[in-house]
């Protein structure tokens, strides 16, 4: 499709055997309308995002309190068949969405090779951050596809306080040792790779969904921020005058109001559910991201092709959507980048408080869960407290990179 | 001058964010459910007395009598009069508690933002002239190891070796000894674990803005020039990059940092037994306190608004390219 | 008819964290109990703080005991919970302790009857208050009793009110000389000094309450000097005040003018008492910190996790020591309208076959690691009054059986518009039946027996939700019922029971409860008959018993007998087990972990009676 250039008048360089089009040739009628006719991505993420409605409708109106989705497939290797079961939870709608919305933001810079390839040769300078990001991915895929393969860890009496592989432990920690005990210390088994906690589940299965809440966590919340702080920054950066200055007030009181009060004082009314949690962190962090944006945007709004297009009659929406938002998205990408940490470990610290939702196979309630047997089931703790270490510090170096390869100050 | 005028505005405009806190807080507090209130109407109805009654009498006894913005305006004109009220799960008055819970925070708050300031430049500056090597990565690693591991995690794996299995500190906070001698060796003992474990925390966030404004010198002109006179590495850092570097330091260090530390104090306070003011605000919401919570709010809000109005002001005095002369 | 009891107890409290009076729940008095999930902290070894000579028995180190949380105030007209009066009790003995035995051991005075109608209170001689206060007399009690306890309106909001009311009507206290006075009951009831009335309870100077009363000024009381430092409090316990660092620690220190010192007729053992230099409550809100304090020694006793009981006791320095209690965990059934099951939960022989379903052994054994015991009705096993002749068992051994509990429950869902379609059981749109199980968060064994309610409830055909909430959150969403029509409910029996099952209904809906522990009151059973009753103050659930319990209490308290008194009350007890109006599913215990030096405790009921008695022994 005719791409994002909104100085192209139809013709690629023209023919040189062509009368060459004087300025007043240009239609802009028809370009205008060539700008709003829908791309190909469009068209797909229009159409996704119906069926989603039609998805979420159909969970809330039809299925209600059953569960979203309820098959056996028969799988050859097993006898009987695979039940999948899933209650789709406000949480997992949210999630979808957010995937939704990412993937289609993201297709500009995917189909832009040169743009891609030259961001990806400044990012792999960063040795760490590649690494993480490969070990994010791999949490990613295993947190929103592995946990619809694995059952959901549950209590097993029978197996509490396993240790790990090639660890023991003094026999007198498990009520019953599934492995060896071996001069009076039960060792652990293939079975629970990753040993178990104090109700017998699995550390491995609890890991892979405390991927999926930590994912969850963090990116429905960051986008959230996002939407709002692009919305937000852009705009009074774009507007300026009185509406700038109301819109920066209101930052400034919201960045100084404790969050965490907000939130515990709903945690007491509603209880401390993932939704609070994450709809909380979202509708409140976003102020610093807003600044940023805010920031960047009076940068670009001094630029030269904001005024070509100003001066050629684009409209404000049309040239904060096509011009403003692409040229800050670099920022954009970084902050939020660095917030999800932040998230993830507010969501540990509040569960270590108790506030969060006791439910929650998440790292944090796990952590949580076993930090009053660190002297002698160590791995309790241990465990999802590695796997959430390597998660933020993943976190921050991809951001670190990131804000290398993407930021222009850096071009010397 | 347009600095003084500035500074006025500032300083008004921190007022009313204060004011519309303290107000949106009040609110708040006053839509949550009441479990006193609950308690006392059913030992009236248990005792044969009328629950009504009881009702009556513990809403005069509380002063929750009268329309919200009655209560309000009293609550703020006993505000600026310094009676802040009374906390009755502590059993006295909210400004003494929060008084006495304060220095047991700046114990090990001031210590810890100290210490991760002075590492956080030093490594940030390291790494923005040696990026990418290896010891730029292990040095960048031991900043982000800080803010990475969850706080209360370490702090217990901490205390468990050094104070249980080692015996170098000990496993309990001595309230007492560090109210009556706070700078002495037993004190400082006592401090060593939380400083450690705060200050790790706070780390990454000044060296990677130090390791960014330090970045933009890295091949300027100057640098270059100091370099071709043949002044080593290290004289470079620290007589050319590190003044000009500090300059926008010095203004994210009181906002925050301040911010960053107290959000993250109740983890430590909780696992060190610390009866600082993170857990004096958590207590106080979990029991709904109403006037200690109000009273606790408007100490972050007080530091966050005045710190950002004294990091604004940082900068314009030490940046000479910023003239607030004209705003 | 009177009856002589009190008849709208709350005896429900979670554990440790009672806002109730924690005698009406514990039953106890005298010296403080350590009971709870306050954790209690034994300071050990006299490497600490102690005086200076190390050697022999003029060494008096400090006693440090661990808690969670600390106290709101010393305020005990106005709170009574737990921690408060813990330290409260350190500088006022109170009126007397009762043993094990459930003898009377006076402290401040002695209580006596003829016949158990009037109780005589006798106070010794020599009771100095302290700031100036002068001598206690009897004016002084029955000032505070008069005044403050049954006072119209409760002006200070006096918790423990209902005790001293019988039927609607303050009990008469008559002053007979300059130190004693006369109680007098409506009607005969021996065990009258065996209920929290004023077993444990302290009083205050007249001239310190007159003050405030006359103004009704509850706040001044609350934060009088005096009150917020124990100033009154003279010589009056063998501790006095000496600081209160708020949430870090509450220090006591030996009161050298303590009163017993003086007296004649106790054992030579509470004379010298007490045998530390200070007793201090160290508040240390994180378990592991406490327990590793403990460890090293510098807590001398706190409560330990049953988990952990084991690395503890292998240890040579630390003893840990197991008391029985009578606080009873069961699972609740919702049997008010809101719930998503009521009308099957209301039939007897439906809650029978639930109790099939579920392991109680395994409950105490695996998940509690055998520190409890297994409960079928609402009294504990080691409790006099307990006969197990009547008492029917489930969910143990025979009577636990998935398949038996599936038969049972198919032909008791008859009557209802439930019924199993294949293994599940639906109702009559053919969805399934999703129960709401709510409990309370905070404690690690209560979480895990939900999880294990529902796998059992599971595996019988009815699927549990989870839900965790704190515990004042649970009482006031699910608790706290109330009228839902527009008129006045046909009776009120108090916030927990706002009136009949189908129109008081709790804010949220309900099916099952777990973590809300009773008291099965031991001493004086006659106080569950709340529980049991359908107008019973805390028969929040909405149970109507087909066994005629009021009448069965009436017969049981209004006789002096003891035998007919325990047949009577085996009958409540076995009927009970019959009924299930709840699942009862095990008694708890409290399990404390001492420096192993200190001597004194026993593992007993009510073992904190002689407290002050206690001391270190050569190891």
């Amino acid at each position: 499709m005719a791409g994002d250039d909104v100085l192209s008048d139809g013709s690629e360089g023209g023919r040189p055997d062509e009368p060459r089009e004087r300025f007043e040739d240009v239609d802009w009628d028809a370009i205008d309308a060539d700008g709003r006719r829908l791309t190909n991505t469009g068209l797909a993420a229009v159409a996704a995002g119906i069926g989603y409605a039609l998805a979420l409708a159909y969970d809330l109106a039809v299925a209600g309190g059953d569960p979203t989705l309820d098959a056996a497939v028969d799988v050859p290797w097993r006898s009987a068949p695979a039940t999948v079961v899933w209650d789709a939870t406000a949480v997992d709608w949210l999630f979808a969405a957010t995937l939704l919305a990412g993937g289609f933001a993201l297709v500009p810079l995917a189909r832009n090779r040169r743009l891609r390839g030259y961001y990806w040769r400044r990012f792999r300078r960063h040795t760490p951050a590649v690494i993480g990001l490969w070990y994010l991915l791999a949490i990613f895929l295993l947190g929103t596809v592995g946990t619809l393969f694995i059952d959901q860890p549950s209590l097993n009496l029978a197996a509490t306080y396993q240790p790990p592989i090639f660890a023991s432990v003094d026999a007198s920690i498990p009520a019953e040792c599934v492995g060896p005990v071996v001069d009076g210390r039960c060792h652990g088994t293939w079975k629970y790779p990753l040993g178990t906690t104090g109700e017998g589940k699995g550390l491995l299965a609890l890991a892979i969904f405390g991927m999926r809440v930590s994912m969850q966590v963090g990116l429905i919340a960051t986008s959230l921020s996002i939407a709002i702080a692009t919305l937000v920054g852009t705009t009074a950066a774009y507007a300026g005058g009185w509406v700038d200055e109301a819109l920066m007030r209101y930052v400034d009181v919201q960045q100084t109001f404790p969050t965490f009060f907000l939130f515990l004082f709903l945690a007491y009314l509603y209880g401390g559910s993932l939704f609070v949690l994450v709809v909380i962190f979202g509708v409140t962090g976003w102020g610093g991201i807003a600044r940023i944006v805010r920031s960047e945007a009076l940068q670009r709004r001094e630029e030269l092709y904001v005024e070509a297009a100003r001066a050629s009659g684009a409209s404000g929406l049309s040239i904060v959507r096509r011009h403003v938002v692409p040229n800050v998205s670099n920022s954009i990408v970084t902050a939020a980048t660095l917030n999800i940490p932040f998230l993830v470990l507010s969501e540990a610290a509040l569960s270590f408080i108790g506030l969060g939702d006791v439910t929650l196979p998440s790292w944090g309630q796990t952590i949580a869960a076993g930090r009053g047997d660190l002297a002698t089931a160590w791995w309790i703790s241990t465990v999802p407290g590695l796997f959430l270490f390597a998660t933020i510090l993943a976190f921050n170096f991809l951001g670190d990179a990131l804000r290398d390869a993407l930021d222009p100050r850096q071009e010397v | 001058m347009g600095l003084k005028r500035y500074t006025a505005r500032r300083i008004a405009w921190a007022g009313v964010v204060a004011g519309v806190i303290l107000t949106i807080t009040f609110v708040l507090l006053d839509l949550a459910p009441d479990a006193q209130l609950a308690q006392v109407q059913f030992q009236a109805a248990a005792s044969g007395g009328s629950a009504e009654a009881a009702a009556e009498a513990y809403a005069r006894r509380r002063g929750l009598e009268g329309p919200l913005w009655e209560r309000y305006l009293d609550y703020l004109g006993n505000l600026a009069t310094g009676d802040w009220g009374w906390s009755d799960t502590r059993s006295q008055p909210v400004s003494e508690a929060i008084l006495t819970a304060l220095p047991y925070s700046l114990m090990y708050t001031v210590p810890a933002v100290v210490a991760s300031t002075v590492l956080g430049v030093a490594i940030g500056l390291y790494s923005a002239f040696n990026q990418y090597t290896k010891t730029d990565y292990a040095a960048t690693f031991v900043a982000f190891f800080g803010i990475s591991v969850p706080n209360f995690w370490f702090g217990i794996v901490l205390l468990l070796v050094f104070a249980v299995h080692l015996g170098w500190v000990p496993v309990l906070f001595d309230a007492e000894l560090a109210r009556t001698r706070p700078f002495s060796l037993a004190n400082a003992r006592q401090l060593v674990l939380p400083v450690f474990v705060l200050g790790t925390s706070a780390i990454a966030g000044t060296m990677r803005y130090t390791r960014a404004e330090a970045l933009e010198y890295v091949r300027a002109t100057f640098v270059k020039t100091a370099r071709a006179k043949g002044v080593s590495e290290r004289r470079i850092l620290t007589r050319h990059v590190l003044r000009p570097t500090l300059v926008p330091l010095s203004t994210i260090l009181v906002g925050d940092l301040l911010g960053v530390v107290l959000s993250a104090s109740y983890l430590v306070e909780v696992v060190f037994g610390i009866p600082g003011l993170g857990r004096l605000s958590l207590e106080a919401i979990r029991r709904q306190d109403t006037a200690l919570v109000l009273g606790t709010t408007l100490v972050p809000v007080f530091v966050a608004v005045i710190g950002n109005l004294l990091q604004d002001l940082a900068y314009a005095v030490l940046d000479p390219r910023i003239d607030y002369g004209d705003r | 008819m009177p009856s002589g009891t009190n008849l709208d107890d709350l005896g429900s409290t979670p554990r440790g964290r009672s806002r109730r009076s924690f005698l009406s729940l514990l039953g106890l008095g005298g010296a403080a109990s350590l009971a709870g999930c306050g954790s209690s902290g034994t300071d050990a070894s006299a490497s600490t703080e102690g005086s200076p000579d190390g050697d022999g028995v003029d060494d008096r180190p400090d006693y440090v005991e661990g808690t969670a949380t600390g106290t709101r105030t010393l305020n005990f007209l106005s709170v009574d919970d737990e921690p408060s009066l813990n330290r409260v009790q350190l500088a006022l003995d109170g009126p007397y302790a009762v043993t094990p035995e459930q003898e009377i051991f006076p402290l401040w005075a002695d209580m006596s009857t003829d016949e158990g109608r009037v109780y005589t209170v006798e106070l010794r001689d020599g009771l100095e208050w302290g700031a100036g206060y002068g001598p206690m007399t009897a004016d002084d009690w029955i000032y505070t009793i008069t005044e403050v306890f049954q006072a119209d309106p409760n002006w200070a909001g006096f918790p423990n009110a209902g005790q001293w009311r019988q039927n609607g009507e303050p009990i008469p206290v008559e002053k007979t000389g300059p130190r004693s006075f006369e109680i007098r009951l409506q009607s005969v009831d021996p065990a009258f000094p065996l209920r929290p009335v004023m077993w444990g309870q302290p009083c205050m100077p007249k001239a310190l309450i007159e003050r405030y009363r006359p103004d009704e000024d509850q706040e001044g009381l609350q934060q009088d000097e005096d009150v917020q430092t124990l100033a009154y409090a003279g010589n009056l316990g063998p501790y006095r005040f000496e600081r209160w660092n708020r949430e870090s620690e509450f220090v006591a220190v030996r009161n050298d003018e303590y009163y017993l010192r003086e007296a004649d007729d106790v054992p030579e053992a509470w004379r010298d008492a007490p045998y530390f230099d200070s007793y201090t409550y160290e508040v240390v809100p994180e378990e592991s910190t406490r327990l590793s304090a403990l460890r090293t020694g510098e807590l001398t006793a706190t409560d330990v996790p049953e988990t952990r009981v084991e690395q503890f006791e292998d240890r040579d320095d630390i003893d840990v020591k197991v008391f029985p209690q009578a606080y009873m965990t069961s699972l609740i059934y919702n049997q008010r309208a809101n719930g998503s099951f009521y009308e099957a939960l209301r039939e007897p022989s439906v809650r029978r076959a639930l109790a099939h379903a579920v392991d109680k052994r395994a409950i105490v054994d695996e998940i509690l690691r055998g520190y409890g015991n297994v409960a079928h009705t609402f009294q504990p096993t080691f409790s006099k009054w307990y006969a197990d002749g009547e008492v029917t068992e489930y969910g143990v051994g025979d009577a636990y059986s998935h398949e038996r509990a599936r038969e049972f429950l198919e032909s008791g869902l008859d009557a209802t518009p439930y019924r199993y379609d294949g293994e599940r059981v639906v109702d009559d749109d053919g969805e399934q039946v999703t129960l709401k199980l709510v409990f309370a968060q905070g404690s690690q064994s209560v979480r895990t027996t939900a999880q294990l309610v529902a796998q059992e409830y599971d595996a019988v055909g009815l699927d549990v939700e989870l839900t965790g909430k704190e515990y004042a959150t649970l009482v006031e969403h699910h608790l706290y019922n109330g009228w839902q029509g527009d008129d006045d409910p046909p009776w009120n029996a108090g916030p927990y029971n706002g009136g009949p099952r189908d129109g008081s209904l709790s804010q949220e809906p309900w099916d099952l409860i777990l973590g809300v522990t009773f008291n099965t009151y031991p001493r004086t059973p006659s106080s569950i008959r709340g529980f049991t009753v359908e107008r019973g103050g805390t028969n929040f659930y909405g149970y109507v018993p087909e066994t005629d319990f009021a009448s069965l209490f009436e017969r049981a308290t209004s006789t002096v007998d003891d035998a007919e008194r325990r047949e009577t009350l085996s009958e409540i007890f076995g009927a009970l087990s019959a009924e299930q109006p709840f699942n009862f599913l095990n008694m708890g215990v409290e399990i404390v972990g001492y420096d192993s030096a200190v001597r004194g405790p026993e593992e007993v009921f009510g073992y904190t009676w002689d407290r002050n008695t206690w001391r270190l022994g050569t190891p």
